[in-house]
């Protein structure tokens, strides 16, 4: 899809906006939650729908900017003060320059969607949860506990969010802002661009762009968002711990994605959204048998509706 | 801790050909059929687990080595039919889809055995002297049968008439079917034996490793670096790229944690993943 | 006997190249295929393989439809394909390519009685295909064609990219199949000379429909006719 649908956007952003009406605060508190991880989600669909670089190690960069949180918000970072302000800023930067690193490897290999590029994926995801669980810094296999909320600067004093109808519409006003700004971004020329250079990367280069700058930018910012996601996601759970990063999320984001529409952020969101409620509702009652539905769902998904579930509608509507 | 020099030779040749049995249905799915599968550590980890239940069943472990490949290769007779031949034109949905079926397969495991790990004996004990050193005798069974099998791959592959029709699937598709060549059984055959493979090297590696759900990962990127790292396609490719990989990591580990050796041999693979992918691009140009 | 009626082709769904082709093809017949660059003579011989996506029209051999079979069902039926461009298997040996050509099929032709109707295919056997010339590759693609015993044989542009003197010997090679071997060809041709040489008739295709329909003697006769299509 090359163009996000403004409406339905809109109207999806005005529900939600709406939901505080009527609903409970313990579901506006996990919906809080969901949204960041619909952070991930909408940066996955960025790379893999509009770049055709399908991540196998993205919940690495939500987990990076979690870290990147806890450890400012906790002050253990040496030379700097103790903020969860800061930590959030980290949580955008830290992944972001991870991104670039990592990029180096992933995105110059000169195949990067084929096998190279799939398994490199899964070989940094494995890195970075071994290192994440060896390392005493990052508080090893138990990860890093008691961090403080984010507060809003307000005129009669800050505003911890903490409660769930701040935390929610903070989320809601975060989450809206980015799936907008990536909607822009893929109507906009450089969204053609990565287009291009997924559909022929050698024609792309013939034609003058440099297939290896465009995947790499591409590549950052879906850190960027994801690493967003992932601090967010932090300051309001208080907790971070390596699954955090692990395989395990960076499959979850995959169903995710793949239910929603990887063509568009939008439909991502609204997929991540989807499962982690039937995952609220379903879960305890499956057990161990969730993560088994999962897989069916995901293949389920994959054979019958390659462009998800949203991103066919979506992309009707889409049409003039 | 001085380190016998015998000993760690041994180790390196050890775990250099076990990784060579564990990437060699793999060099058969990937580098033959095209096909990446990410379900392949599970379908190892499935072999792994027939051999398990048989020796729990009193059938003993030949009885599981012998008839894991069978059961495993059915397994992705099976993954073709319903998954892989759906997506032939959808590489990256492929990846997707065996990712998903790993999933799938894992789960079903835990259901089964449920998450904890097990170990079987080893069906021979005691251990051999290999230039003056002891080594333990069903580790160079493994060793053995890690050479038999890169030796039938490459008489299959290189004198009947089977390999020639898969060697000239692989050179160009669309011309073997124009000859006539039933390219899609071939590719099903071809996977499945890559599957039964994985089965034979599952079973054959249960008794070294311990036994659990999660296993898979700990074959699957190895065995993919091997055969991605090989300089060349085929079962010596194969050989040279698990040399590479496994006997290096066996060598770091002597001299370091074995998790950061497996961090060293991870990202020394992937730096040279990335000059051999650049280079095959390059050629393919 | 290859009967083709109403043949609607091309590569992605709704997007057809070839609207509406008739076309028939006996053994013992040369039947060559003109037209521009892009006029969709390649997706029509594609297309009669199911190498391309058939979405209307009928294709019949003998009499069966074989529109919803698989390639190598058709091949082994008995109709042989040379494609455009190289049409051997790199990486394999002369003989290695020869013997794959038969390998799908109930009687193949053994190498031997190749080499004898291709002499210089026998002295490059143990070299890789694609080690040698474009010409010799060329006769190679033929032969691995023949290793299948087709009664009938789709070229695509085999004169394509040789040397006018081997353009010469193809045409001998190919009138001689059909004369002693009774097989037909369907033949795709830019190369008017040759189409002149062996075609018995001749259809002009433009953007995915014949226009015209000539008896071969024309070809050689009044080129203008064919010329004035061809845009030369």
């Amino acid at each position: 899809m090359s163009r996000e649908p403004l409406l339905p956007a809109l109207v999806f952003w005005l529900v939600l906006a709406l939901l505080p009406l009527w609903a409970p605060g313990w579901l506006l508190g996990q919906l809080a939650q969901h949204l960041g991880y619909g952070l991930l989600a909408m940066s996955l669909a960025y790379l893999w729908g509009q770049g055709g670089l399908l991540s196998f190690c993205q919940a690495l960069f939500f987990g990076a900017g979690a870290y990147a949180y806890a450890l400012a918000g906790l002050g253990r970072l040496p030379l700097l003060p103790e903020s969860p302000a800061l930590g959030l800023l980290l949580a955008v930067a830290v992944p972001t320059a991870l991104a670039a690193l990592a990029g180096l490897l992933l995105v110059t290999a000169r195949v990067p969607t084929g096998p190279a590029w799939a398994v490199l994926t899964l070989v940094l995801g494995v890195i970075g949860e071994r290192l994440a669980v060896a390392s005493p810094f990052l508080g090893g296999s138990n990860g890093l506990a008691g961090l403080p909320p984010l507060a809003l600067p307000l005129p009669g004093g800050p505003l911890e969010l903490v409660d769930p109808l701040p935390s929610f519409l903070a989320l809601l006003l975060v989450a809206g802002a980015v799936q907008l700004a990536l909607a822009r971004k893929i109507a906009a020329p450089s969204g053609s661009l990565l287009r291009a250079v997924r559909e022929d990367p050698l024609r792309a280069a013939h034609l003058g762009i440099d297939p290896v700058a465009v995947r790499l930018r591409a590549f950052m910012l879906a850190a960027a968002v994801a690493g967003l996601g992932g601090g967010l996601f932090a300051a309001q759970f208080g907790f971070v711990a390596p699954p955090l990063l692990g395989l395990g999320l960076s499959t979850e984001v995959l169903v995710w994605v793949a239910v929603g529409g990887r063509g568009s952020p939008l439909a991502a969101l609204v997929g991540a959204l989807l499962v982690k409620t039937a995952e609220g509702l379903l879960g305890e009652w499956l057990g161990a048998g969730w993560p088994l539905a999962l897989g069916l769902l995901l293949l389920l998904v994959v054979l019958l509706f390659p462009q998800g579930v949203f991103g066919g509608l979506l992309a009707r509507l889409a049409r003039p | 801790m001085p380190v016998d020099p015998v000993l760690l030779l041994l180790d390196a040749t050890a775990q250099a050909l076990t990784l060579l049995l564990v990437a060699s249905g793999l060099a058969v799915t990937f580098g033959l059929v095209g096909v990446i599968n990410l379900a392949h550590g599970e379908l190892l980890m499935a072999g792994a687990y027939t051999a398990l239940a048989l020796d729990r069943a009193g059938l003993g472990f030949w009885a599981g080595l012998a008839l894991a490949p069978l059961f495993v290769g059915l397994l992705g007779l099976l993954l073709d039919l319903l998954v892989v031949r759906r997506l032939r034109e959808r590489p990256l949905d492929t990846l997707l889809a065996t990712w998903a079926a790993a999933l799938v397969i894992r789960q079903t495991v835990v259901a089964l055995f449920g998450p904890a790990s097990h170990t079987i004996q080893p069906p021979i004990e005691g251990s051999v002297l290999v230039l003056g050193a002891p080594y333990p005798a069903y580790r160079l069974l493994v060793m053995a049968l890690a050479l038999l099998v890169t030796g039938l791959l490459t008489w299959l592959l290189f004198a009947t008439r089977v390999g020639l029709m898969i060697r000239g699937t692989v050179a160009d598709r669309t011309l073997a079917a124009a000859s006539g060549l039933a390219v899609r059984r071939l590719d099903a055959a071809a996977f499945a034996f890559g599957a039964a493979l994985a089965g034979l090297a599952g079973a054959a590696t249960a008794p070294l490793l311990s036994i659990d759900p999660q296993m898979g990962l700990g074959y699957l990127l190895p065995a993919f670096l091997a055969v991605l790292v090989a300089p060349a396609g085929g079962p010596v490719g194969t050989a040279v790229g698990a040399a590479l990989v496994g006997g290096g990591e066996s060598l770091v580990s002597a001299f370091a944690s074995p998790v950061v050796a497996q961090l060293a041999v991870l990202g020394g693979a992937a730096v040279l993943l990335r000059r051999v992918a650049g280079r095959r691009a390059g050629r393919e140009r | 006997m290859l009967e083709v009626r109403g043949l609607v082709a091309g590569y992605h769904a709704g997007a057809p190249v070839v609207l509406g082709v008739d076309l028939e093809l006996a053994p013992g017949r040369v039947l060559a295929l003109m037209g521009r660059n892009g006029a969709g003579k390649s997706t029509l011989l594609k297309a009669i393989l199911g190498l391309a996506r058939r979405e209307a029209g009928s294709i019949r051999l003998d009499g069966r439809g074989i529109e919803t079979r698989p390639t190598e069902w058709i091949v082994r039926a008995g109709i042989g394909f040379v494609p455009q461009g190289r049409g051997v298997f790199p990486g394999l040996t002369v003989e290695q390519n020869l013997r794959l050509g038969g390998l799908g099929h109930h009687r193949p032709v053994p190498p031997a009685t190749l080499y004898a109707r291709f002499p210089v295919l026998a002295e490059r056997r143990d070299l890789d295909a694609s080690s040698l010339s474009g010409g010799e590759q060329r006769q190679l693609a033929i032969a691995r064609a023949l290793a299948g015993a087709p009664r009938l044989l789709l070229l695509d542009e085999p004169s394509e990219g040789i040397q006018p003197s081997l353009v010469d010997a193809l045409g001998a090679t190919l009138a001689a199949l059909v004369a002693a071997e009774g097989i037909g060809i369907l033949l795709v041709e830019q190369n008017l000379e040759l189409a002149a040489r062996l075609a018995d008739e001749c259809l002009v295709l433009e953007d995915g429909r014949v226009i015209d329909r000539l008896p071969g003697a024309v070809l050689a006769d009044e080129p203008a006719r064919i010329e004035r299509h061809l845009g030369l």
